[in-house]
């Protein structure tokens, strides 16, 4: 038993916002695997809920005309995995999709609720980040569509306004296109895990330069975020192995660790540099570089 | 549309799903996980509450032929659904194939695993797909036992996949 | 048949989810019971405020004023309370002050946080060091909760002749459980005959123990209590003793309600309040000679016993007699200590002392061979322990032990040699995975140490069913271990029968006699032989009474025990622990045998280190065991398998994170066990070596797979990383970190 005082439950996304707007109080439940365990935790208490689950099309993957590829912020887990353009076009997603939670878990959270708990854990959070996602965010007003970067406003906090909702995450083309990419999640075992650490890096190599590099850090600071001065160093630059580990020793700077039961700041600082190694070598290859001494 | 819940009132809605072939219609109390519906009102005991965080995996069921943890799922969010229990895959006491393979193999010890990782199992037999050993062992990775050491359990999933994959070949569709 | 691969009795059951475990009984009007405890590890309770905004005059209350009978958990010492009352001392965090129970479950959890304890805070201890420092004083004249003396020879002059002398200390962490199923009780309390009946349903690996402590709590007759098991979701020695606690518990609130009452505890408080494995640390001296025979060991071994002695002095008991491993060695001192600290008392877990001593010596092994020039084969395979020889207690080695043979065995399997020589190789190369193989040799004794069969005097039975076919009569408790199929098969092929003609009676204690409880490694070998002599006087009477004639087929048994109930109503035929005449133990100054016998292993393990993330994988296990007779392979590699992975997981992941003396990382996502894609696959041989005492000559294996996975863990990573401090468990890739950095870093 939840301690809920009552649940919404509309048909229509225009219903969905109506709601919302009139009682902007409400917690917003998609899949339910974060808001129902922080219940349980004794959070939330009392709350009312909005659950989106109802909505028709919420949950679609689709490529829009001009090549931006949609994610409805209702895709569980599982189905983005195993979707055909997110394999195609952006594998590194389908990585950090099964790398969350196990099967039952991935089979009804969604990626849109992940997101917006705010959690720095979020195992798409660092991927979408270095992915450069755009997130299209509806209220009964109007929309808008704002960069990940945006989205973050501290700890367990997201920028979204009353009555906003998360209606889909878009990558745009460049975004994706001729893009290598790795993500590493660091956990004590291989599955059920929250991420000690996130890695995600998203590479565009020409003539064994990098014409493009994004990195993103979960769990490395409070909220998600990008490593600008690896970024920038490794713009023209060529691939070698120095260069990887110069890119790695940059991506520290904007880690901000702590120490938890879970790893000390000295620990979660090392693997920040080894696993930004590890992941920009790998997101190297698949991109169709090679990290030549 | 808003099932509000007024002073001291509990805030209740009615709740048709099918269970284990079944049709069930009863009023449940919106603050109901489907694990609290499923054993507390309709006495479906097979399914275990091992954690309360959707972290054990002991109260899988199946709902609409997918795994997912009863003790996180609301019980309103079934409406419309389809769910299956350990309770609803044998027929007439006849042990379905995986349910034998479980049997057989060994993979059962205290048993309280045991419900929800045969309907992670069934799920993937059922699926028609074939599976790597690290597969197998990943789609049942959401289900934690402390007695086996998995061992026997991914040695009775693979077994029933084989036995499945030369039952489909014996009768094709 | 002893021997075959038969299908677990209540396997079906389990399969078609009809198996019914305490929470799944139904009980139409039962209360929710729940326990407020405090959170503050030392003080005085001074009140209970009950706060706003619940009804409380619908809820019942139980306090330490209300207990009709004796305050007190019977136990091996009987000082826990089952309640601290107003005035009295606070020992624990998590320590029970309020019972309440209300039909509303969601109304009761809201109760349960309106309770507010006003606790005087004293000054608390919570760890091994201030114990002994007595910083402060907290139990007793010492803060000791049982202290331990084995001596053999006289190691004092050895030290100074001897070639080399090494010593180490090395530490193991708390380790929970985790049962899949949380501890959960029922209890009914009705007025009967002008007195009270108390019943109890519970997860509980022993009822004649919380049979004991209900009559106690209660002041009533052994008539005036029933215990019920019911089947159980996992136990490995948490509901060993806790149950006595929590059945209380649920039988108050149904006492004062005269309601039934289910107990049903969620994770987050079992992990936080029940019983854990005793955190260690031991301290080790050895002699060698130049040659590297071993000439004297020194232990001092101290467990963290928590604020009440609970099964301190047991577990101390088993820890101290294993300290000295599988070697011979003619001059030992084993000091042994539990001492007291305010946090929640640890009780038994798979191994029960044994892992933590085991651990220590076959670490210590390994250093001493590194330190000796020695390669750690050898060192042990010239210090094995063989048949005539006398172990630390002075207890002689009467069976043809063959523990080369069994090290050999285990090195074969996993490939030691060929893996050693190439990883030498391989590791010296560019490249973050370092891998490695390791390995630990150990003994498990099986039954209680020493006199405690003798205590215990078990009684099981064997009775005849009007269809003709036979049920078992024992208190033994079904945890998934297969005790029910194992129980059968061996009562089958006693009587001749096919083992579907032989079933288990649910343990009730109304019905099924004290073979005491299901702990010890005991079941197999002391209750399966006590029911091989209640079978065939069963049998015996059947025949003496004419209702049988030898030699008799399947049918016409069946036929004459049909008949047999027909015409005598009840058919029963029971027998009784005897001590066999050559095993003496002198339980003052702990000298004899220990154990009616042990079972022998090795066990081998390779492990792959990332050495940037340090985390480690174990990429193969073989676990070799010499355990007398196979019973059931399945269900015994079953149980092998399952020791292996709770041993790995205890090596490398599994940690209690306490504060304020209470464990903080209390749910399934931040304690962490193997899933199924963390462990490899595990190799199991057995070898077999008839033992006199037991069915079939089998021993026990119930603990024994929980003694050699860390050592042989850590050993690996030795191989693979090189001389490293690797002293403790669980040794985490933090941890792991740590001890790399010391090197680098001086």
């Amino acid at each position: 038993m939840f301690d809920i005082c009552e649940l919404c439950e509309p048909g229509t996304l225009a219903e969905a916002k109506a709601i919302y707007a009139a009682n902007p109080e409400l917690k917003v439940i998609a899949g339910g695997t974060d808001v129902l365990i922080r219940m349980q935790h004794g959070s939330l208490a009392g709350a009312g809920l909005l659950s989106l689950r109802n909505i028709p099309h919420l949950d679609e993957i689709q490529l829009l005309a001009d090549g931006t590829l949609s994610i409805g912020a209702m895709a569980p887990f599982t189905r983005i995995f195993e979707n055909e353009l997110i394999r195609r076009l952006v594998p590194v997603l389908g990585e950090a999709s099964v790398s969350m939670g196990g099967p039952q878990v991935r089979n009804v959270a969604t990626i849109g609720g992940n997101l917006c708990n705010g959690a720095v854990s979020a195992d798409s959070a660092s991927t979408l980040f270095a992915l450069d996602a755009l997130l299209k965010l509806e209220t009964a007003g109007g929309e808008r569509i704002i960069p990940m970067r945006d989205f973050y406003a501290g700890p367990g906090k997201v920028n979204l306004l009353p009555g906003e909702l998360l209606v889909a995450i878009l990558i745009p083309r460049e975004g994706y296109e001729g893009m290598g990419g790795h993500y590493i999640k660091f956990a004590p075992r291989k599955a059920m895990d929250i991420a000690t650490l996130g890695v995600a890096v998203v590479c565009r190599i020409r003539e064994n330069r990098f014409e493009d590099l994004r990195i993103g850090l979960g769990v490395a600071a409070p909220v998600p975020v990008r490593c600008f001065e690896a970024e920038a160093y490794a713009k023209g630059r060529e691939v070698t192995w120095e260069c990887v580990q110069e890119i790695a020793r940059l991506a520290l700077k904007p880690a901000k660790a702590r120490s938890s039961w879970r790893a000390s700041k000295d620990y979660r600082e090392h693997l920040i540099e080894v696993l930004a190694q590890r992941a920009v070598a790998e997101a190297v290859k698949r991109g169709g570089g090679c990290c030549a001494d | 549309m808003l099932t509000k819940n007024t002073a001291g009132v509990k805030a209740r809605k009615r709740l048709c799903m099918t269970v284990n072939g079944r049709a069930v219609e009863i009023e449940i109390d919106i603050r109901e996980s489907l694990l609290d519906v499923l054993r507390d009102r309709l006495q479906f005991t097979g399914v275990k509450q091992g954690c309360s965080v959707g972290e054990c995996g002991a109260c899988t069921v199946l709902l609409d032929g997918t795994p997912v943890n009863s003790c996180i799922y609301l019980a309103a969010w079934a409406h419309g659904k389809s769910v299956v229990t350990i309770e609803g895959l044998a027929q007439d006491g006849q042990l379905t194939p995986v349910q034998e393979a479980f049997v057989e193999e060994g993979a059962i010890q205290c048993g309280f695993c045991t419900p929800g990782v045969v309907l992670s199992a069934t799920a993937m037999v059922d699926s028609g797909k074939a599976f790597t050993h690290d597969e197998v062992r990943r789609e049942l990775s959401g289900h934690l036992c402390r007695c086996t050491g998995y061992q026997k359990i991914v040695d009775a999933a693979e077994r029933a996949l084989r036995e499945a994959e030369i039952a489909a070949d014996e009768h094709p569709v | 048949m002893i021997g075959a691969s038969s299908i677990r009795k209540e396997g079906r059951a389990k399969v078609l989810g009809t198996a019914i475990y305490t929470d799944d009984k139904f009980m139409p009007g039962a209360l929710h019971g729940l326990t407020v405890r405090s959170e503050v590890p030392r003080g005085i309770l001074r009140a209970i405020h009950f706060g706003d905004g619940i009804p409380w005059e619908e809820f019942t209350l139980v306090t330490a004023e209300d207990i009709p009978g004796t305050n007190l958990v019977a136990s091996v010492v009987d000082d826990q309370p089952f309640l601290v009352g107003i005035g009295q001392e606070i020992t624990h965090s998590q320590q029970a002050v309020l019972l309440l129970a209300h039909s509303d479950r969601f109304l009761a959890e809201k109760a349960r946080r309106a309770v507010r304890l006003d606790i005087e805070e004293l000054p608390a201890v919570l760890d091994i060091q201030s114990s002994l420092d007595l910083q402060p004083l907290i139990y007793g004249a010492d803060n000791l909760l049982k202290e331990i003396r084995i001596a053999k020879g006289d190691p004092a002059p050895v030290w100074a002749q001897a070639a080399h002398v090494i010593e180490g200390e090395y530490r193991t962490g708390a380790q929970e459980q985790m049962y899949i199923e949380p501890n959960a009780m029922l209890s009914v309390v009705e007025p009967r005959d002008g007195a009270l009946q108390v019943t109890v349903w519970g997860s509980l690996q022993c009822p004649y123990y919380v049979h004991g402590a209900l009559r106690q709590l209660f002041g009533l007759s052994e008539k005036q209590v029933r215990v019920v098991a019911m089947e159980m979701g996992g136990a490995f020695g948490g509901k060993e003793d806790y149950p006595s606690v929590n059945g209380g518990h649920a039988a108050l609130l149904a006492w004062k309600s005269g309601r039934p009452v289910k107990l049903i505890y969620d994770r987050e408080e079992d992990l936080a309040c029940t019983t854990k494995r005793h955190p260690s640390r031991t301290r080790l001296r050895t002699a060698f000679d130049a040659e590297g025979n071993l000439l004297a060991l020194e232990a001092d071994f101290i467990l963290d016993g928590g604020a009440y002695a609970t099964l301190s002095p047991v577990v101390l008991s088993r820890g101290a007699v294993h300290a000295a491993s599988v070697y011979r060695c003619p001059h030992v001192r084993i000091h042994a200590r539990a001492v007291a600290t305010n946090t929640p008392p640890p009780g038994a877990f798979r191994g029960f002392g044994a892992p933590q001593s085991l651990f220590a010596m076959e670490r210590h092994m390994d250093v001493c061979a590194r330190k000796l020039g020695l390669d750690a084969v050898e060192l042990r395979r010239k210090n094995f322990l063989r048949l005539g020889d006398t172990m630390a207690t002075g207890q002689v080695i009467r069976e043809d032990l063959d523990l080369a043979g069994i090290m050999d065995r285990a090195l074969a399997a996993i490939g030691y040699h060929d893996k050693r020589a190439a990883f030498a190789l391989t590791n010296q190369e560019d490249g973050p995975i370092k891998r490695g193989v390791g390995f630990s040799v150990f003994m498990h004794g099986c039954g209680f140490t020493g006199n405690g069969e003798s205590h215990v005097a078990s009684v099981a039975g064997v009775e005849g069913l009007a269809d003709g076919t036979v049920a078992v009569l024992a208190a033994s408790t079904e945890m998934g271990q297969g005790k029910n199929t194992v129980f059968a098969q061996i009562v089958a092929e006693a009587l001749h029968l096919p083992v579907e003609l032989v079933d288990t009676a649910q343990v009730d204690t109304d019905h099924v006699p004290n073979s005491g409880p299901t702990v010890a490694s005991r079941s197999t070998m002391m209750v399966g032989r006590i029911l091989e002599d209640a079978a065939i006087g069963f049998k015996q009477a059947l025949v003496q009474q004419g209702f049988l004639a030898e030699p008799y087929t399947p049918e016409s048994f069946q036929t004459a025990v049909a008949k047999a109930v027909a015409a005598l109503g009840t058919l029963r035929c029971y027998g009784q622990y005897h001590r066999p005449p050559n095993i003496q133990w002198d339980d003052v100054n702990y000298r004899g045998d220990a154990y009616p016998t042990y079972s022998w292993a090795c066990y081998a393990a390779e492990v792959a280190v990332d050495l940037d993330t340090c985390e480690v994988k174990v990429a193969d296990f073989a676990a070799v065991q010499e355990v007398g007779r196979v019973v059931n392979p399945t269900l015994a590699a079953g149980q092998i398998e399952g020791g292996v992975a709770q041993g790995i997981g205890w090596g490398l992941w599994e940690e209690v994170t306490m504060q304020r003396g209470r464990m903080i990382n209390n749910q399934m996502t931040n304690y962490i066990i193997p899933t199924s894609v963390d462990l490899p696959r595990i190799q199991v041989i057995f070898l077999e070596n008839a033992h006199a005492g037991g069915p079939g000559g089998a021993k026990g294996i119930g603990e024994l797979p929980m003694d050699g996975p860390a050592p042989a863990v850590v050993n690996a990573l030795e191989n693979a990383l090189g001389t490293l401090r690797l002293d403790e468990v669980p040794m985490t890739p933090d941890r792991l970190l740590e001890r790399c950095e010391e090197v680098t870093h001086g």
